[in-house]
């Protein structure tokens, strides 16, 4: 019996099953279709026996497929259909070990890279500082906007009237960084100390490990001999003895109460602007005299937590008022001096976000990059699976369908790739972070680990990578016209396949050109940095810190006859060559400045006064240094505490204050002890004191016997390895006075390359990005150029069997890499030109848009990709001219 | 009523009841119960997840010679005829109504 044709009502439901047949998991779905057909044909063959036939109860027995198949994609989506495409993919891919290898193994390190400068990203710049309310912490500096400082430290007297009259504030705290010598245990030691106020740890809501913290009542002087310890020094120092409350500490010859213990994780370092010795050991109170009230000199941090419902809007009106009334009071002190609240977290990682951001925008362009270049790989697979995917589509498989198998292989890579990267950051980010020198500046460094959000930003660029990376082949793949590709030879390309290659490959170039001019423009910087005159001769040279202790050397004389017998004394040490010592190590990021006017002048008004840096030297220091003498004469035995004062000043201040005329035997008036007229007896050179960066500013050089100090810094010059000194200069030091610690103990080229060790990590860190893009970008021209070669494979055979020469077939194929590479580099340097401004800041002595540097890395793009075609020209030229025409 | 974590509804019992009196494919099983395709399918669908049913294509020859597509028929498991006890003790009306001898 013939088939009669099927009536309408029965190919509207076959219809409405096939339609909801698209929601059943795929396992399910062909027997979803052929159970509900038999279902119909068989409702139809009923109904027409019993000869009522009715479209409608038809249609209405069909929707019943789209309940049932709404049940089935509900229950029966599981992770067995998952692993079903899954496995799919796996068959797929065990096809191409070579691809799957090299695509997860550049994934695993992208994604990785990525995740782990993004957790640093996270801990540092996103998370909240690890306190209560975090956001109500602000630090209060003072400011003097004409000389551009608008966080200076702040002078006892003015924290105490800002203590006395905020009403914005719950309270305030000052803190001072002050190292002492600790005696009594195995051998005398310096340890870094923080002077705080006792609402310190309140306002941070810090309870101590042990013991308590201070109580108000001991920021008086007489009740101060109190002492915390940090976790740190209480395990390390003192063995983590649990009965260690109530002992005493001989700190500075005088012996303080432990009156507890901290918290392990609680880390102040990142409190004070003057940072003398690193992460603080010990708390002691921070007490003022009365005469505190009449103080002048600027030394403290202060930090304020605001009280509730005060935001930083009125906390800093109420600070502008209050600092308004200290300048009209008291203009002798305060005439320009206004204040300024800050966001503790601004304060603490505001310095090192933009290079934080500029590392992160890095890592994501090699991530990028990355996926650019296993799209192009895919892209060749999916041209190669041309026909394999035709000859599903002619079977029925739906474009959908297919686009979500190249899909989720895809996806497998990345998120294998992904996973490795994300455990390898895991591990990594920590040991990194704690691995990198103290002299890099990166806040919060302790509590840098990988958390959920990065875990969570890791597993969503895994997936990301695979979309990504994966849609324009399976696109490419699904939209393939079924005619063309079976009619085609197996794996043709077609022109619009090779302009997606020709895109892909031009983007990747773009984007490693403008990563390879942020890594050159740094690069370029840390190299001019470097060579910058520091104005003295640092090698060979040893640097200590010694502390006096009042206790024990209670006069100036006391503390004079110390280092003249020191410096006497190394200077005849076997090895010495010169010896001599400072206040303020050049180059470590410290220096003390005050204001100062030519006292043969008028005096001028106390906001108008100049600012000159205060420098208190031994008359050895400058021979020792080798910074010049330009004229007059240096420091030496006559300049003793009982012959009249007298200075020197260095080149910049001569110049600026004395163009036309010479400084010596002129008087200058310095705000330092007092400011009586000193007589200037020589010019010495210029020193870049704070840093390689910095312009040279104004300075004076004081003798120290002629200006009191507490501590000095002890330079001498060796000819031979500096560090051979240490263990003469310890006993030299330990002849004069067996209870004195040396701190610090370093040469001075260890200085000098900690003052530019951020730079340096910056550069090291982008240039391993930039190098990473660079091979990427060339692989990239490789593989699309090696492919584009085997498309070829005809046309270069006919071009030779017509008379091209090897060369010229070469020629052809790397002048269309150039070509590429060249527009490449065009849309990254336009690229560069928008987003270079960000990474001005972090630029010295080079501009954005520096055509060295622009010109030089487009240079090495051109060559990468002159050298990454270079092989697949040569296997163009190696094509049997006869065996290609033949194959066709 | 719950037995191994399974929610009897009527119309699965009713399902179950039909399947256990010998019908055995799903038209069959709706034009026995009365209920909806709707209904039928996915109570057929929660018994088989539950494996109190399992199902079977039919031949080929066998759909060719009756020049129909192939039926998928439903059978009862071990468990399927433990829960068709229950489920007759719990719905009586139905059991009665659908044990009657099947005619194909």
């Amino acid at each position: 019996m013939p088939e009669p044709r099927r009536p309408w009502a029965l190919r509207t439901a076959f219809a409405l099953v096939r339609v909801a047949s698209l929601v059943v998991p795929r396992h399910r779905r062909e027997g979803f279709r052929e159970e509900w057909t038999t279902e119909l044909v068989c409702a139809w063959e009923i109904q027409t026996r019993r000869g009522k036939p009715s479209t409608g109860r038809l249609v209405s027995h069909a929707m019943g497929s789209v309940r049932d198949a709404i049940w089935l994609a509900r229950n029966e989506w599981s992770w067995d259909m998952l692993s079903q495409d899954v496995r799919y993919a796996l068959r797929s891919l065990a096809k191409q070990p070579g691809f799957v290898l090299s695509a997860v193994a550049t994934l695993a390190l992208a994604i990785g890279s990525t995740t782990a400068i993004f957790s640093v990203v996270d801990r540092v710049l996103l998370q909240p500082l690890p306190y209560q309310e975090p956001s109500q912490l602000v630090m209060l500096w003072e400011t003097f906007p004409e000389r551009d400082r608008f966080r200076n430290v702040v002078s006892p007297a003015n924290f105490l009237a800002w203590r006395e009259n905020t009403t914005r504030f719950e309270d305030i705290a000052a803190i001072s960084t002050s190292p002492v010598n600790l005696t009594g245990l195995d051998e005398p030691m310096e340890v870094s100390a923080f002077r705080v106020s006792p609402s310190f740890f309140k306002l941070l809501r810090v309870a101590p490990f042990m013991g308590r913290v201070f109580s108000d009542d001991e920021e008086a002087p007489d009740r101060s001999k109190v002492v915390l310890l940090s976790y740190g020094f209480w395990r390390g120092t003192l063995g983590g003895d649990p009965g260690t409350l109530g002992q005493t500490l001989s700190l500075g010859g005088v012996l303080h109460e432990i009156v507890g213990v901290l918290p392990e994780r609680f880390d102040a370092s990142s409190f004070s602007s003057m940072q003398l010795g690193g992460e603080p050991q010990l708390f002691l109170p921070q007490a003022f005299p009365p005469e505190a009230r009449e103080h002048s000199g600027r030394y403290l941090s202060v930090l304020g937590r605001m009280s509730r419902g005060s935001g930083l809007d009125t906390a800093a009106e109420e600070m502008d008022r209050i600092s308004g009334r200290l300048e009209t009071d008291f203009p002798e002190r305060n005439l320009g001096w206004g204040s300024n609240v800050v966001p503790l977290h601004e304060q603490q990682v505001g310095d090192v976000r933009v290079a934080l951001l500029v590392l992160f925008a890095a890592v994501s362009l090699v991530l990028l990059i990355a996926c650019v270049n296993i799209a192009n790989l895919s892209l060749a697979r999916a041209i190669h699976r041309r026909r394999e995917v035709a000859i599903r589509t002619s079977l029925g498989a739906a474009g959908s369908r297919i686009v979500r198998q190249l899909l989720t292989e895809s996806t497998l890579i990345s998120v294998v790739g992904g996973t490795l990267g994300i455990g390898l950051a895991a591990v990594a980010t920590p040991a990194l972070v704690s691995a990198l020198p103290d002299s890099v500046a990166l806040p919060r460094r302790g509590e840098i680990s990988m958390d959920g959000l990065a875990l969570a930003f890791g597993l969503a660029l895994s997936f990301g990578c695979g979309i990504v990376f994966g849609v324009l082949p399976a696109m490419t793949a699904a939209s393939t016209d079924l005619n063309d590709s079976l009619r085609d030879g197996a794996g043709r390309g077609t022109v619009g396949s090779s302009r997606k290659f020709r895109a892909l490959v031009i983007a990747q170039t773009a984007l490693a050109l403008v990563l390879l001019t942020g890594a050159g423009l740094l690069m370029r910087s840390f190299f001019l940095v470097n060579q910058v005159d520091p104005g003295l001769r640092g090698q060979g040279v040893l640097t200590a810190r010694l502390i006096l202790p009042r206790t024990r050397y209670g006069s100036a004389t006391a503390r004079t006859r110390f280092y003249d017998d020191l410096i006497e004394a190394l200077n005849e040490s076997p090895g010495v060559s010169r010896a001599g010592a400072i206040q303020w190590l050049p180059m470590s990021g410290l220096r003390s400045a005050t204001s100062f006017y030519r006292a043969d002048q008028p005096e001028p008004a106390p906001d108008e006064k100049p600012v000159t840096d205060v420098r208190i030297v031994s008359s050895s220091y400058f021979r020792t240094m080798g910074i010049p003498l330009l004229s007059g004469r240096d420091f030496d035995a006559r300049d003793r505490t009982d012959t009249p004062r007298v200075l020197l000043v260095n080149k910049a201040l001569a110049q600026q204050f004395f163009p036309d005329e010479s400084p010596i035997g002129k008087p200058l008036s310095v705000s330092w002890d007092d400011d009586d007229p000193t007589e200037i007896i020589g010019i010495v050179g210029d020193v870049r004191h704070s840093g390689l960066e910095d312009e040279p500013r104004p300075a004076v050089y004081f003798a120290y016997p002629q200006m009191d100090q507490g501590f000095m810094h002890v330079v001498l010059h060796t000819d031979g390895d500096p560090e051979a000194m240490v263990t003469p200069l310890k006993q030299a030091v330990g002849r004069l006075d067996a209870e004195q610690p040396l701190a610090s103990i370093r040469s001075f080229s260890d200085v000098t390359s900690a003052s530019v060790a951020t730079r340096r990590f910056q550069v090291i860190v982008i240039s391993v990005f930039a190098g990473a893009a660079m091979l990427l970008a060339g692989l990239g021209i490789y593989s699309v150029m090696a492919y584009s070669v085997g498309q070829r494979r005809q046309e270069m055979g006919l071009r030779m069997a017509l008379g091209a020469r090897a060369a010229d077939v070469r020629r052809l194929i790397v002048y269309q890499a150039l070509g590429l590479s060249l527009t490449g580099s065009l849309v990254g340097l336009a690229m560069s030109f928008a987003l270079s401004r960000w990474l001005e800041s972090l630029l010295f002595e080079v501009g954005p848009t520096d055509p060295l540097t622009l010109g030089s890395v487009s240079l090495v793009l051109l060559a990468v990709a002159a050298l990454g075609s270079y092989w697949p020209a040569q296997r163009a030229t190696r094509v049997d001219p006869l065996e290609t025409l033949r194959s066709e | 009523m719950r037995k191994n974590g399974f929610q009897w509804t009527s119309a699965t019992a009713a399902v179950l009841l039909a399947i256990g009196a010998g019908h055995r494919y799903g038209f069959d099983v709706m034009e026995a119960t009365g209920l909806p395709s709707g209904t039928v399918y996915p109570a057929l669908r929660r018994l088989g997840k539950k494996r109190l049913l399992r199902s079977d294509w039919e031949a080929d020859e066998v759909a060719k010679d009756a020049g129909r597509p192939r039926r998928k028929y439903y059978l009862l498991t071990e468990s399927g005829l433990e829960a068709l006890e229950e489920a007759s003790k719990r719905f009586p009306m139905f059991a009665a109504a659908l044990a009657r001898p099947v005619s194909d």
